[in-house]
């Protein structure tokens, strides 16, 4: 982590009461300096792949992390990984898997695509903002990754 | 199925040294061959223990008859031929002038012998004689006329002096010791006939002898007997040349002459065994014919000659002389008489073997005639066996082989039948397998969708719920009720939008099972009544309906019916967008093999690349919309359970979309639920 440097996390979630819960985590834990949200597949790719609504570099800076749900409206969300992890200039942005499935298939697609980390949502509400915490510091305080990504 | 055979491997197992075909060929070929050289053996040599006698013995008894004939012709014109001369010496001897000058010559002679030995001058005087001219004279006529006789002698009957011959050399010398003239002189008025060699020549001649009386003395018995006529006959020039002139005999054919004691009188056609020519009266014959002939007895022998040759002989006796006979032999060569019978047993052999090659080649066809059908079925039987249901035997006769073919044919025909039967059967009931199998497939793959889908669904505004209680509490404890109304808010529509989802779950769930009693009902009213229901929306969002006349009848639950066009108009107001003119157009589209139904909108259009997608359980493409993902779920099952189709089409965002759909004519029950 360098110092000075926004810290950017994408968050893809079709669910607007789950996107708003994430936020407040992260917010009062101060893990991020800046979260952007899409709520479907097609808008995630758009942003990483800086076209549609996202064609200027300066609407859809590079995240440090990925959250991303499984079931999105569009294109799924294992498409999406898909694409993120076939790209070059994209497949070293961890990606977390972050979602209400716990089915097994989910969980083994997931691995296969190459997510770096699976997290089911917690329905406990102290565990789920735990969780959001624990994952910041875990993913962009712990965590490190080549200068260039 | 028991497929063991039974136990007659004895028979059928055992492996054929030849086929049927060339079993019945060579069968047929060898029974031909026998047949055909029975009856070229019977040609040739008779059929045993019957009057048929072959070519060989008619060819034989045939030669033998010729023979015979040809013995007995010569045998009979040499008789004749020595009869005449016979004659001739008789009427000569007899003849009073001749034997008056006969007498007159001896007495000159006796008259000069009393003056002396008689000498040459003698002789020569004599020959002016009258009567000795007389005779000279006389016995030439008689030698030009016959043209047979090399001369003519007279001897004394006393001493055997020569005192007349047409041959001059020969006065004076005496006979005596001779045997025709011993023979000739003792028997008076016998002739003898002798065949004697002149030891000068070496030639053999045949005399005719025969006393001549003394005329005067006729009445007394002393000298009654003056001298001895001599008639010489050159054999060669008559008596060989009439025997050996053979009619009919052949090259080889050949006639020998011997006398008792086996000595040949004529020269022999061939030479001996060694090389050599057997001399006349010296040559001693000992071939079996020739001494049968000799001995006085006629007949006929397959036997050696003098050569050793087998030969065809007829023998017989010539009785020269009351007291004399000779042996004559009329033979053929064997083999030569067999020559033509051995070129027609050729013949018949050539033929034979030339009947043999069409024997076997008609044994050939005849046992392809017979074994051919036969074959044939075996052939048809293996690849019966080998597992083709498609051969058939060729019927190609009304016998025994025919109809086996016949009945072997409807045989494979019943098992072909049975088999497709049993064939159908099977597939018939795999493919009800399958169908069940895909049913259950399906069910079981839907029923783990809709377990994840459910368990994704419901967990979601639980965490909702959970969450913005959560900050309720800690916003209450921290008095801030800066975002209090609006989690509140949050957590109302979660639970509202559980609720929803739980009774259309309850709902999708019914689908298959709670049907009514299927009946006829009016397209047009099911729209119509699906219009009343949501008349509330409908105007909410200011759309026009319309609804085309001429809708036909269908055919199912009208509740379920309705749940569809309520579904589809609901879902076409929900993304109406912000179209300024909504309208939803009800009908059927025409021109089609069965009734298309439509729900047209004029809202916010599908992208092509989502119209899969829609119909899946919760599956929404807007997240701001309010629905469930649940709705065009349900249609589309309720569609699918009636047997028919639903699709989407649009002429893409913003330009409205199409939901088609087919439902079953009125005589098609709907599929069972399973």
């Amino acid at each position: 982590m360098v110092k000075g440097e926004p810290l950017v996390i994408l968050l893809v979630e079709d669910n607007p009461d789950h996107a708003e819960l994430i936020k407040r985590s992260f917010q009062d834990h101060r893990v991020a300096n800046a979260i952007y949200a899409v709520t479907d597949g097609q808008a995630a790719l758009d942003y990483l792949f800086r076209q549609g609504d996202y064609a200027d570099p300066a609407t859809s800076p590079r995240p440090h992390l990925i959250l991303l749900d499984l079931r999105l409206p569009k294109v799924d969300g294992m498409e999406v990984l898909k694409q993120i992890k076939g790209r070059n200039d994209l497949h070293r942005i961890p990606v977390v898997v972050l979602t209400t499935s716990e089915a097994e298939g989910d969980m083994s697609n997931a691995y296969d695509n190459h997510t770096n980390s699976y997290l089911v949502k917690p329905v406990d509400f102290d565990k789920f903002t735990q969780l959001m915490a624990d994952l910041g510091f875990y993913w962009l305080g712990w965590n490190s990754s080549p200068y260039s990504q | 199925m028991n497929r063991n055979p039974p136990d007659n491997s004895g028979l059928t197992n055992r492996p054929a040294f030849f086929g049927l075909r060339t079993r019945m060929a060579l069968s047929f070929g060898a029974l031909f061959t026998g047949m055909l050289t029975l009856v070229v053996l019977a040609t040739i040599f008779g059929i045993p223990f019957t009057t048929d006698s072959g070519l060989y013995d008619e060819e034989r008894s045939e030669v033998l008859k010729n023979l015979s004939l040809v013995a007995d012709l010569k045998k009979d014109r040499f008789h004749l031929w020595l009869q005449e001369r016979k004659n001739d010496i008789s009427a000569l001897a007899q003849n009073s002038n001749i034997q008056e000058q006969v007498k007159h010559v001896r007495e000159v002679i006796r008259d000069e012998m009393k003056q002396g030995e008689p000498n040459g001058v003698l002789w020569t005087d004599l020959r002016q004689d009258r009567s000795y001219r007389k005779l000279d004279h006389l016995f030439r006529m008689i030698q030009s006329t016959y043209k047979m006789y090399d001369k003519i002698r007279v001897a004394d009957a006393a001493t055997g002096l020569v005192f007349f011959s047409t041959d001059e050399k020969d006065l004076g010398n005496s006979v005596s010791d001779k045997r025709f003239f011993i023979h000739a002189r003792y028997s008076v008025r016998g002739v003898s006939v002798e065949i004697a060699k002149d030891p000068l020549s070496d030639r053999p001649f045949l005399t005719i002898s025969r006393v001549i009386v003394n005329p005067s003395l006729r009445n007394s018995t002393e000298h009654l007997v003056s001298a001895v006529l001599i008639m010489y006959v050159d054999p060669d020039r008559f008596m060989k040349s009439m025997l050996h002139t053979g009619a009919g005999l052949g090259k080889s054919g050949d006639v020998v002459l011997a006398n008792e004691d086996g000595r040949i009188l004529l020269d022999l056609k061939f030479p001996l065994a060694d090389g050599t020519r057997g001399k006349v009266l010296e040559h001693k014959i000992e071939a079996e014919p020739a001494m049968l002939a000799a001995r006085g007895r006629e007949g006929m022998v397959i036997s050696r000659d003098y050569r050793g040759v087998t030969v065809l002989a007829a023998y017989r006796h010539i009785r020269v002389t009351p007291d004399q006979g000779w042996g004559m032999v009329v033979k053929v060569d064997k083999a030569e008489v067999f020559a033509p019978l051995e070129s027609r047993i050729l013949n018949a052999l050539v033929i034979g073997a030339i009947g043999l090659i069409g024997a076997i080649g008609l044994a050939i066809l005849l046992s392809a005639r017979i074994s051919g059908p036969i074959r044939s079925l075996s052939r048809t039987a293996e690849r019966v066996e080998a597992g083709n249901l498609d051969v058939r035997s060729a019927v190609t006769s009304s016998d025994e082989v025919g109809s086996l073919a016949a009945s072997f044919n409807s045989m494979i025909e019943r098992i072909e039948h049975s088999h497709k039967d049993l064939e159908t059967q099977v597939a018939d009931r795999t493919a009800r397998l399958t169908a069940l199998n895909q049913a259950l497939e399906d069910q079981n793959s839907e029923l783990e969708r809709f377990t994840y889908t459910v368990s994704h669904d419901l967990k979601s505004p639980l965490i909702t719920i959970k969450g913005f209680l959560g900050y309720l509490k800690e916003d209450a404890a921290s008095g801030n009720t800066e975002r209090l109304d609006a989690d509140v808010d949050r957590i109302s529509d979660a639970v509202a939008k559980m609720a929803r989802l739980l009774d259309e779950l309850l709902e999708l769930s019914r689908i298959g099972r709670l049907t009514n009693p299927p009946e006829e009902v009016l397209f047009e009213k099911l729209a119509r009544d699906a219009a009343d229901t949501l008349a509330g929306q409908i105007s909410e969002h200011n759309v026009r309906v319309e609804i085309n006349d001429d809708l036909p009848l269908v055919y199912g639950d009208y509740v379920r019916l309705s749940e569809v066009i309520e579904n589809l108009v609901d879902n076409a107001i929900k993304f109406m967008g912000d179209q300024p003119d909504p309208c939803i157009q009800i009908g059927v589209r025409p021109d089609d093999e069965e009734p298309v139904f439509y729900v047209r909108d004029n809202g916010m259009g599908i992208d092509p690349q989502y119209y899969g997608k829609i119909f899946g359980l919760f599956d929404k493409l807007d997240q701001e919309s309010d629905g469930t993902g649940i709705g065009l779920a349900i249609v589309k099952r309720i569609v699918e359970t009636y047997g028919g189709r639903i699709w989407v089409e649009s002429e893409g965002a913003g330009q409205g979309s199409v939901f088609y759909f087919t439902l079953p004519e009125k005589n098609e029950s709907p599929g069972k639920e399973t």
